[in-house]
Protein backbone atom coordinates (compact mmCIF):
# COMPACT_ATOMS: atom_id res chain seq x y z
CA UNK A 1 0.00 0.00 0.00
CA UNK A 2 2.75 2.28 0.49
CA UNK A 3 5.21 3.40 -2.37
CA UNK A 4 7.53 6.02 0.16
CA UNK A 5 10.19 4.90 2.41
CA UNK A 6 9.57 4.18 5.98
CA UNK A 7 12.72 4.87 7.39
CA UNK A 8 11.99 5.86 11.47
CA UNK A 9 13.57 8.67 12.38
CA UNK A 10 13.12 10.77 15.44
CA UNK A 11 10.56 14.04 15.00
CA UNK A 12 13.46 16.30 16.58
CA UNK A 13 15.80 15.67 13.83
CA UNK A 14 13.25 15.60 10.69
CA UNK A 15 13.00 17.51 7.52
CA UNK A 16 10.06 19.16 8.40
CA UNK A 17 11.81 20.59 11.76
CA UNK A 18 13.62 23.13 9.26
CA UNK A 19 10.66 24.54 7.91
CA UNK A 20 8.70 24.10 11.17
CA UNK A 21 11.91 26.39 12.60
CA UNK A 22 11.16 28.89 10.18
CA UNK A 23 7.57 29.47 11.49
CA UNK A 24 8.08 28.62 15.42
CA UNK A 25 11.85 28.85 16.40
CA UNK A 26 11.01 28.30 20.10
CA UNK A 27 8.79 25.52 19.47
CA UNK A 28 9.84 22.37 21.52
CA UNK A 29 9.94 18.73 20.13
CA UNK A 30 9.99 15.81 21.84
CA UNK A 31 13.20 13.27 21.09
CA UNK A 32 11.57 10.43 22.78
CA UNK A 33 8.45 10.58 20.06
CA UNK A 34 9.93 8.31 16.88
CA UNK A 35 7.65 8.81 13.45
CA UNK A 36 7.58 7.25 10.52
CA UNK A 37 6.59 9.09 6.86
CA UNK A 38 5.23 7.50 4.09
CA UNK A 39 3.39 8.20 1.10
CA UNK A 40 0.26 5.66 0.46
CA UNK A 41 -0.51 4.07 -3.40
CA UNK A 42 -3.13 7.29 -3.85
CA UNK A 43 -0.73 9.94 -3.02
CA UNK A 44 -2.06 10.71 0.49
CA UNK A 45 0.34 11.02 3.63
CA UNK A 46 0.21 8.63 6.38
CA UNK A 47 2.74 9.26 9.64
CA UNK A 48 3.53 6.02 12.26
CA UNK A 49 4.43 7.24 15.57
CA UNK A 50 5.61 5.86 18.29
CA UNK A 51 7.43 6.50 21.67
CA UNK A 52 9.89 4.52 23.55
CA UNK A 53 9.38 4.84 27.31
CA UNK A 54 12.17 4.08 29.83
CA UNK A 55 10.56 2.64 33.07
CA UNK A 56 11.85 5.82 34.79
CA UNK A 57 9.71 7.96 32.66
CA UNK A 58 6.64 6.11 33.08
CA UNK A 59 7.12 6.49 37.02
CA UNK A 60 7.54 9.98 36.38
CA UNK A 61 4.26 10.37 34.77
CA UNK A 62 2.33 8.11 37.64
CA UNK A 63 3.89 11.21 39.98
CA UNK A 64 3.25 13.51 37.49
CA UNK A 65 -0.37 12.66 37.18
CA UNK A 66 -1.18 11.92 40.82
CA UNK A 67 -0.63 7.76 41.08
CA UNK A 68 -2.98 7.67 38.01
CA UNK A 69 -3.96 3.96 36.92
CA UNK A 70 -2.10 2.57 33.61
CA UNK A 71 -5.06 1.19 32.68
CA UNK A 72 -3.52 -1.15 30.07
CA UNK A 73 -1.84 -3.50 31.82
CA UNK B 1 -18.00 19.11 -5.70
CA UNK B 2 -15.70 20.51 -2.69
CA UNK B 3 -16.06 23.97 -2.13
CA UNK B 4 -15.93 26.74 0.45
CA UNK B 5 -19.18 29.51 0.40
CA UNK B 6 -20.03 32.72 2.61
CA UNK B 7 -23.36 32.83 4.00
CA UNK B 8 -23.24 36.50 4.22
CA UNK B 9 -25.81 36.83 7.05
CA UNK B 10 -23.86 34.69 9.54
CA UNK B 11 -20.45 36.12 8.35
CA UNK B 12 -19.32 32.51 8.14
CA UNK B 13 -18.46 30.08 6.05
CA UNK B 14 -19.86 27.00 4.62
CA UNK B 15 -17.76 24.02 3.03
CA UNK B 16 -19.58 22.02 0.54
CA UNK B 17 -17.88 18.45 0.10
CA UNK B 18 -20.63 16.36 -1.81
CA UNK B 19 -18.18 13.23 -2.30
CA UNK B 20 -18.04 12.66 1.49
CA UNK B 21 -21.83 11.37 0.90
CA UNK B 22 -20.33 8.24 -0.30
CA UNK B 23 -18.02 7.72 2.31
CA UNK B 24 -17.06 4.54 4.33
CA UNK B 25 -20.51 4.08 6.66
CA UNK B 26 -20.20 2.07 10.04
CA UNK B 27 -18.45 -1.02 8.19
CA UNK B 28 -18.36 -4.30 10.08
CA UNK B 29 -15.13 -4.80 11.88
CA UNK B 30 -14.04 -7.66 9.30
CA UNK B 31 -13.90 -4.51 6.98
CA UNK B 32 -12.61 -1.64 9.27
CA UNK B 33 -10.61 0.67 7.26
CA UNK B 34 -8.39 1.82 10.33
CA UNK B 35 -7.43 -1.52 11.28
CA UNK B 36 -4.16 -3.32 10.74
CA UNK B 37 -3.67 -5.04 7.93
CA UNK B 38 -2.43 -8.78 8.71
CA UNK B 39 -2.41 -12.03 6.62
CA UNK B 40 -6.38 -12.27 7.96
CA UNK B 41 -7.26 -8.73 6.44
CA UNK B 42 -9.32 -9.32 3.28
CA UNK B 43 -8.41 -5.88 1.74
CA UNK B 44 -5.45 -3.63 2.17
CA UNK B 45 -6.68 -0.99 5.56
CA UNK B 46 -5.83 2.27 5.48
CA UNK B 47 -2.87 0.95 7.93
CA UNK B 48 -0.22 -0.57 5.41
CA UNK B 49 1.10 -2.66 8.91
CA UNK B 50 0.62 -5.36 10.81
CA UNK B 51 0.46 -3.31 14.26
CA UNK B 52 1.42 0.33 14.92
CA UNK B 53 0.77 2.76 18.00
CA UNK B 54 -0.54 5.96 16.63
CA UNK B 55 -0.87 6.27 12.72
CA UNK B 56 -2.05 9.80 11.41
CA UNK B 57 -2.60 9.72 7.73
CA UNK B 58 -5.17 11.78 5.38
CA UNK B 59 -8.65 11.62 5.29
CA UNK B 60 -9.69 9.80 2.02
CA UNK B 61 -12.85 11.71 2.24
CA UNK B 62 -11.36 15.12 2.70
CA UNK B 63 -13.96 18.31 3.05
CA UNK B 64 -10.65 20.52 2.91
CA UNK B 65 -7.49 19.59 0.27
CA UNK B 66 -3.85 21.02 0.03
CA UNK B 67 -4.39 21.11 -3.77
CA UNK B 68 -8.56 21.64 -3.93
CA UNK B 69 -10.23 21.53 -7.01
CA UNK B 70 -11.70 24.87 -8.24
CA UNK B 71 -15.33 25.61 -7.42
CA UNK B 72 -17.44 24.23 -9.94
CA UNK B 73 -20.56 27.00 -9.26
CA UNK B 74 -19.56 30.59 -10.57
CA UNK B 75 -20.50 32.84 -7.44
CA UNK B 76 -22.97 35.93 -8.82
CA UNK B 77 -24.00 38.67 -7.30
CA UNK B 78 -22.59 39.37 -3.76
CA UNK B 79 -21.95 35.39 -3.10
CA UNK B 80 -18.39 34.09 -2.45
CA UNK B 81 -17.02 31.09 -3.25
CA UNK B 82 -13.48 29.82 -3.06
CA UNK B 83 -11.33 26.53 -3.13
CA UNK B 84 -11.66 24.68 -0.21
CA UNK B 85 -8.31 24.59 0.59
CA UNK B 86 -6.79 23.06 3.79
CA UNK B 87 -6.16 19.34 5.07
CA UNK B 88 -7.92 16.87 7.41
CA UNK B 89 -6.35 13.85 8.70
CA UNK B 90 -7.67 11.31 10.17
CA UNK B 91 -5.45 10.03 13.98
CA UNK B 92 -5.65 6.30 14.82
CA UNK B 93 -5.35 5.64 18.45
CA UNK B 94 -4.57 1.93 18.62
CA UNK B 95 -4.60 -0.91 16.49
CA UNK B 96 -7.53 -2.73 18.85
CA UNK B 97 -10.51 -2.15 17.09
CA UNK B 98 -12.62 -2.40 20.04
CA UNK B 99 -11.22 -0.26 22.56
CA UNK B 100 -11.82 3.54 23.09
CA UNK B 101 -9.69 6.85 24.27
CA UNK B 102 -11.07 6.34 27.83
CA UNK B 103 -9.01 2.74 27.58
CA UNK B 104 -5.90 3.28 26.23
CA UNK B 105 -3.82 3.82 29.27
CA UNK B 106 -1.71 6.79 30.35
CA UNK B 107 1.18 6.27 27.62
CA UNK B 108 -0.96 5.85 24.93
CA UNK B 109 -2.19 9.04 26.06
CA UNK B 110 1.03 10.73 26.42
CA UNK B 111 2.34 9.45 23.24
CA UNK B 112 -1.28 11.32 21.77
CA UNK B 113 -0.57 14.85 23.21
CA UNK B 114 2.84 14.65 21.37
CA UNK B 115 1.49 13.40 18.54
CA UNK B 116 -1.41 16.45 18.41
CA UNK B 117 1.53 19.06 19.14
CA UNK B 118 3.57 17.56 16.34
CA UNK B 119 0.48 17.51 14.00
CA UNK B 120 0.39 21.93 14.89
CA UNK B 121 3.75 21.96 13.70
CA UNK B 122 3.81 19.99 11.38
CA UNK B 123 0.67 21.76 9.83
CA UNK B 124 1.39 25.51 10.97
CA UNK B 125 4.65 25.28 9.08
CA UNK B 126 2.42 24.29 5.80
CA UNK B 127 0.20 27.58 6.12
CA UNK B 128 -2.83 26.47 7.71
CA UNK B 129 -4.17 29.41 9.55
CA UNK B 130 -5.66 27.18 12.52
CA UNK B 131 -5.48 23.66 13.34
CA UNK B 132 -7.81 21.90 15.09
CA UNK B 133 -7.70 18.04 16.67
CA UNK B 134 -11.27 16.45 17.39
CA UNK B 135 -12.81 13.77 18.17
CA UNK B 136 -16.69 12.55 17.38
CA UNK B 137 -17.32 9.72 19.58
CA UNK B 138 -20.25 7.82 19.83
CA UNK B 139 -22.73 6.96 17.05
CA UNK B 140 -25.49 9.32 18.42
CA UNK B 141 -22.65 11.65 17.59
CA UNK B 142 -22.66 10.43 14.05
CA UNK B 143 -19.33 9.24 13.54
CA UNK B 144 -19.16 6.57 10.07
CA UNK B 145 -16.11 3.91 12.14
CA UNK B 146 -15.86 2.35 14.91
CA UNK B 147 -12.29 2.11 15.42
CA UNK B 148 -11.04 4.58 18.12
CA UNK B 149 -9.90 7.68 16.50
CA UNK B 150 -10.01 11.51 16.13
CA UNK B 151 -8.93 13.89 13.20
CA UNK B 152 -7.46 17.28 12.65
CA UNK B 153 -8.64 19.68 10.59
CA UNK B 154 -6.21 22.24 8.92
CA UNK B 155 -8.47 25.28 8.06
CA UNK B 156 -7.67 28.19 5.58
CA UNK B 157 -8.83 30.91 8.17
CA UNK B 158 -9.75 30.88 11.95
CA UNK B 159 -13.29 29.24 12.11
CA UNK B 160 -16.10 31.67 13.51
CA UNK B 161 -16.30 29.70 16.99
CA UNK B 162 -12.62 30.28 18.25
CA UNK B 163 -12.86 33.52 15.80
CA UNK B 164 -15.75 34.76 18.38
CA UNK B 165 -14.00 33.46 21.24
CA UNK B 166 -10.72 35.08 20.25
CA UNK B 167 -12.48 38.57 19.82
CA UNK B 168 -13.98 38.04 23.42
CA UNK B 169 -10.69 37.60 25.25
CA UNK B 170 -9.31 40.31 23.13
CA UNK B 171 -11.65 42.62 24.73
CA UNK B 172 -10.99 41.12 27.87
CA UNK B 173 -7.12 41.98 26.88
CA UNK B 174 -7.81 45.37 26.04
CA UNK B 175 -9.68 46.62 29.12
CA UNK B 176 -8.03 44.85 31.68
CA UNK B 177 -4.52 43.87 30.37
CA UNK B 178 -4.97 40.15 31.50
CA UNK B 179 -5.71 36.85 29.48
CA UNK B 180 -9.37 36.38 30.04
CA UNK B 181 -8.42 32.32 30.41
CA UNK B 182 -6.46 32.75 33.38
CA UNK B 183 -9.05 34.89 35.08
CA UNK B 184 -11.58 32.05 34.46
CA UNK B 185 -9.52 29.61 35.56
CA UNK B 186 -8.66 31.55 38.80
CA UNK B 187 -12.58 32.78 39.29
CA UNK B 188 -13.32 28.80 39.06
CA UNK B 189 -10.38 27.82 41.22
CA UNK B 190 -11.43 29.97 44.25
CA UNK B 191 -15.08 29.23 43.74
CA UNK B 192 -14.82 25.46 43.57
CA UNK B 193 -18.60 24.31 42.79
CA UNK B 194 -17.90 23.28 39.25
CA UNK B 195 -14.19 21.77 39.69
CA UNK B 196 -14.04 18.38 38.56
CA UNK B 197 -9.72 17.66 38.64
CA UNK B 198 -7.06 20.13 40.20
CA UNK B 199 -3.49 18.87 39.54
CA UNK B 200 -0.39 21.45 40.44
CA UNK B 201 -0.76 22.75 36.57
CA UNK B 202 -4.16 21.47 35.10
CA UNK B 203 -7.67 22.70 35.64
CA UNK B 204 -10.82 20.20 34.65
CA UNK B 205 -14.19 22.03 35.08
CA UNK B 206 -17.57 22.43 33.70
CA UNK B 207 -17.99 26.01 32.84
CA UNK B 208 -19.90 28.68 34.36
CA UNK B 209 -22.61 28.65 31.56
CA UNK B 210 -22.23 25.62 29.72
CA UNK B 211 -23.50 24.47 26.48
CA UNK B 212 -24.08 21.07 27.44
CA UNK B 213 -24.98 19.46 30.86
CA UNK B 214 -21.75 17.17 31.44
CA UNK B 215 -19.47 19.68 29.25
CA UNK B 216 -16.21 20.06 30.62
CA UNK B 217 -13.21 22.45 29.72
CA UNK B 218 -9.52 21.19 30.45
CA UNK B 219 -6.95 24.45 30.54
CA UNK B 220 -2.99 24.78 32.22
CA UNK B 221 -3.28 26.75 34.81
CA UNK B 222 -0.43 28.96 33.53
CA UNK B 223 -0.71 30.41 30.30
CA UNK B 224 0.07 28.34 27.46
CA UNK B 225 -1.45 29.66 24.34
CA UNK B 226 -0.78 26.70 21.64
CA UNK B 227 -0.26 22.72 22.57
CA UNK B 228 3.44 22.96 21.42
CA UNK B 229 4.13 24.68 23.88
CA UNK B 230 3.40 22.43 26.72
CA UNK B 231 6.89 21.56 28.54
CA UNK B 232 7.32 17.87 29.58
CA UNK B 233 6.12 18.11 33.00
CA UNK B 234 2.59 19.73 31.28
CA UNK B 235 2.75 17.14 28.78
CA UNK B 236 2.65 14.14 31.62
CA UNK B 237 -0.03 15.89 33.07
CA UNK B 238 -2.43 16.31 30.54
CA UNK B 239 -2.37 13.17 29.94
CA UNK B 240 -2.66 11.82 33.37
CA UNK B 241 -5.58 14.49 33.59
CA UNK B 242 -7.02 13.03 30.50
CA UNK B 243 -6.39 9.20 31.98
CA UNK B 244 -8.49 9.80 35.05
CA UNK B 245 -11.57 12.10 33.07
CA UNK B 246 -12.36 9.82 30.30
CA UNK B 247 -12.99 6.70 32.67
CA UNK B 248 -15.05 8.89 34.82
CA UNK B 249 -17.35 9.59 31.68
CA UNK B 250 -17.61 6.05 31.06
CA UNK B 251 -18.52 5.23 35.09
CA UNK B 252 -20.88 8.93 35.08
CA UNK B 253 -24.09 6.63 33.32
CA UNK B 254 -22.48 3.31 33.30
CA UNK B 255 -21.50 3.26 29.03
CA UNK B 256 -18.52 4.82 26.98
CA UNK B 257 -19.94 8.03 27.04
CA UNK B 258 -20.09 9.91 23.35
CA UNK B 259 -18.80 13.08 23.24
CA UNK B 260 -17.59 16.02 20.79
CA UNK B 261 -13.62 16.65 21.92
CA UNK B 262 -11.78 19.52 20.46
CA UNK B 263 -8.48 21.04 21.44
CA UNK B 264 -8.32 25.15 20.88
CA UNK B 265 -5.75 27.23 20.88
CA UNK B 266 -3.48 29.83 19.25
CA UNK B 267 -4.31 30.33 15.73
CA UNK B 268 -1.06 28.84 13.34
CA UNK B 269 -1.88 31.41 11.21
CA UNK B 270 -4.15 34.76 10.19
CA UNK B 271 -4.13 38.16 11.54
CA UNK B 272 -5.02 39.25 15.18
CA UNK B 273 -6.55 42.05 13.69
CA UNK B 274 -9.55 39.81 12.73
CA UNK B 275 -10.38 39.40 15.98
CA UNK B 276 -10.13 43.21 17.11
CA UNK B 277 -6.11 42.60 18.44
CA UNK B 278 -3.17 44.69 16.85
CA UNK B 279 -1.03 42.59 19.34
CA UNK B 280 0.07 39.35 18.87
CA UNK B 281 -1.98 35.64 18.92
CA UNK B 282 -0.33 34.27 21.58
CA UNK B 283 -1.17 36.72 23.92
CA UNK B 284 -5.29 36.37 23.48
CA UNK B 285 -5.09 32.66 23.32
CA UNK B 286 -5.07 30.17 25.89
CA UNK B 287 -5.44 26.46 25.22
CA UNK B 288 -7.84 24.16 26.24
CA UNK B 289 -9.55 21.66 25.58
CA UNK B 290 -13.19 21.01 25.55
CA UNK B 291 -15.34 17.70 26.01
CA UNK B 292 -19.23 18.12 25.35
CA UNK B 293 -20.93 14.76 25.60
CA UNK B 294 -24.80 15.05 24.44
CA UNK B 295 -26.21 12.85 27.42
CA UNK B 296 -28.28 14.70 29.86
CA UNK B 297 -29.19 11.74 31.88
CA UNK B 298 -28.60 8.03 31.23
CA UNK B 299 -30.91 7.82 28.44
CA UNK B 300 -31.61 11.45 27.22
CA UNK B 301 -29.97 12.88 25.48
CA UNK B 302 -29.40 17.13 24.63
CA UNK B 303 -30.77 18.05 21.32
CA UNK B 304 -30.07 21.18 19.12
CA UNK B 305 -33.23 22.39 18.31
CA UNK B 306 -35.17 25.56 18.34
CA UNK B 307 -33.47 27.60 21.03
CA UNK B 308 -30.19 26.20 19.83
CA UNK B 309 -30.06 26.32 16.34
CA UNK B 310 -31.96 29.27 15.46
CA UNK B 311 -31.95 31.16 18.32
CA UNK B 312 -27.88 30.41 19.35
CA UNK B 313 -29.62 30.60 22.59
CA UNK B 314 -28.31 27.15 24.73
CA UNK B 315 -30.73 25.88 27.18
CA UNK B 316 -29.16 23.07 29.49
CA UNK B 317 -30.93 20.90 32.21
CA UNK B 318 -28.73 20.08 34.74
CA UNK B 319 -26.96 22.43 37.00
CA UNK B 320 -23.19 23.08 36.44
CA UNK B 321 -22.14 22.48 40.11
CA UNK B 322 -24.66 19.27 39.89
CA UNK B 323 -22.85 18.02 37.24
CA UNK B 324 -19.62 18.73 38.50
CA UNK B 325 -20.34 17.18 41.71
CA UNK B 326 -21.49 14.18 39.79
CA UNK B 327 -18.65 14.21 37.39
CA UNK B 328 -16.28 14.95 40.96
CA UNK B 329 -17.91 11.60 42.28
CA UNK B 330 -17.27 9.96 38.97
CA UNK B 331 -13.92 10.81 39.03
CA UNK B 332 -13.17 9.48 42.78
CA UNK B 333 -14.78 6.27 42.31
CA UNK B 334 -11.68 4.67 40.43
CA UNK B 335 -11.73 1.45 41.35
CA UNK B 336 -7.59 1.11 40.76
Amino acid sequence: MSTGPAQPEPVSASSDEDARADCHPALPVTAATMREIETMADGRRRITYYRRISQAERTGWQEAAGQVRISNE
Amino acid sequence: MSERRYDRYSGQWVTVATHRQDRTFLPSAHYCPLCPTTEETTVATEIGRSDFEIAVFDNRFPSMWPQPPQPKVTATGGNRIEPAYGRCEVVVYSADHNTTLAEVGIERLRLLVDVWADRYLVLAAEGHAYVMPFENKGEVIGVTLEHPHGQIYAFPAVPSRPLRALTTAAEHRASTGRCLHCDVLADELADGARLVVVTDGFLAWVPFAPRFPYEVHIAPRTHVSALPDLDEVQRDELAGLLARLLPAYDRLFGFALPYVMAIQGRPSGGDPQEAGWSGGWAEISHLMVEFTPPHRSENRLKYLAGAELMGGAFVIDVAPEQAAARLRAAVASDPA
